[in-house]
């Protein structure tokens, strides 16, 4: 090789690829070795000052981390809050459907276990399971359904007295 | 509580381990961005934004490159993003000065490390040149150029870190040097 390096050469020189041409020709060429050297000073020079300019003091930096573990705190929050809304709008939702449906009173005597038994009727979670179930085995029909009930009550007696004539 | 164990361990990478994860690269990532975009401001609030998306990706982390590629692909990412911004041309204008401020003291400390003041001359001479031919780089360019010769990554390293082809790396970085050498020529001759 007794041309000198073009820029490709240079470069893969620069970068470290290995390459027995080149490296024999730097060895014999000053001219390519010189400006070799040049290039590698001048990038040493970029490379320090970047790392000149990088360098801050400690409090730089644990101001810097501080900032970052705040900020993925208040991510964090930001994260479980939408689910804790959630959770408290569907409870919220939940009564609010309760009070609203407004199932009335019923009493308590539906041949149940007397409150002789010495287990206290509000309190027993089996009693007021109990209750619902009679509550609704009573009911004949559907509530939605009663006005329905109660109009074909009536056709049907309507019809009774036509017979009856 | 640290806010890094409360987010659980169910994804690539511990949320425990990302304090420690902080410590070690938030310097390297930086510098590198303030390489990159001469902005000390935009450097520390990218450099935030860079382990906020690291811990919110951290699931996505699979391994195939080291923690420090995988930030620093965060990083140039976010610098491109940066970069895109229209309303960034007006903040830079207006804080050009101060630039030129921290770059004129990146220089002075420099040139302190060399042992004469005609090193330290040579040393501040060629910064300029360079680091003007370096500024003029289109931005990919620079990155790559960045992450070869100040962050000292391997090429695969930094087709990791851009998602550029190996082969692309190799060719920007060489026409960077090319810049560089042409700059160093032209010094050399006058």
């Amino acid at each position: 090789m007794n041309e000198h390096l073009n820029d490709e050469q240079l470069s893969a020189a620069l970068l470290a690829d290995e390459d027995a041409p080149i490296a024999a020709h730097l060895a014999i060429c000053n001219e390519c070795r010189h400006e070799l050297e040049g290039i590698r000073t001048a990038l040493t020079a970029v490379c320090a000052e970047s790392l000149a300019l990088g360098e801050r003091p400690q409090g730089f930096w644990r101001e810097q981390r501080h900032a970052i573990v705040a900020r993925i705190s208040a991510g964090n929050e930001l994260e479980t809050r939408p689910l804790a809304w959630a959770a408290s709008l569907s409870i919220v939702a939940l009564v609010a459907a309760l009070l609203v449906q407004g199932v009335p009173p019923l009493p308590l005597q539906v041949g149940l276990p007397p409150a002789s038994t010495g287990v206290s009727v509000a309190a027993d979670p089996d009693h007021d399971l109990l209750v619902d179930v009679a509550r609704f085995t009573r009911r004949d029909v559907p509530r939605a359904l009663e006005p329905a009930t109660l109009i074909a009550q009536e056709l049907h007696r309507a019809a009774g007295r036509k017979s009856d004539r | 509580m640290s806010p890094f164990r409360r987010a659980g361990t169910a994804s690539g990478l511990r949320a425990e381990d990302f304090d420690e994860i902080v410590r070690q690269n938030q310097g390297r990532v930086f510098r590198f961005l303030l390489s990159l975009l001469r902005d000390p401001d935009a450097a520390d609030t990218l450099t935030q934004e860079c382990f906020l998306r690291a811990y919110r990706k951290r699931a996505s982390f699979r391994g195939d490159a080291s923690i420090s590629t995988w930030l620093t692909r965060i990083a140039f990412n976010l610098a491109a993003d940066h970069g895109k911004n229209r309303r960034n041309a007006f903040w830079s204008r207006l804080f050009g000065r101060s630039r030129a401020e921290d770059s004129e003291a990146a220089v002075l400390a420099v040139a302190d490390a060399q042992p004469s003041a005609e090193r330290a001359l040579i040393a501040s001479e060629q910064y300029a040149a360079v680091r003007a031919v370096v500024d003029g780089l289109p931005s990919r360019q620079k990155a790559v150029f960045l992450m070869r010769f100040v962050e000292e990554m391997s090429i695969q390293e930094i087709a990791q870190a851009t998602g550029l082809e190996t082969g692309t790396v190799k060719s920007h970085l060489h026409r960077a040097l090319s810049a560089v050498r042409q700059k160093v020529n032209l010094r050399s001759t006058t």
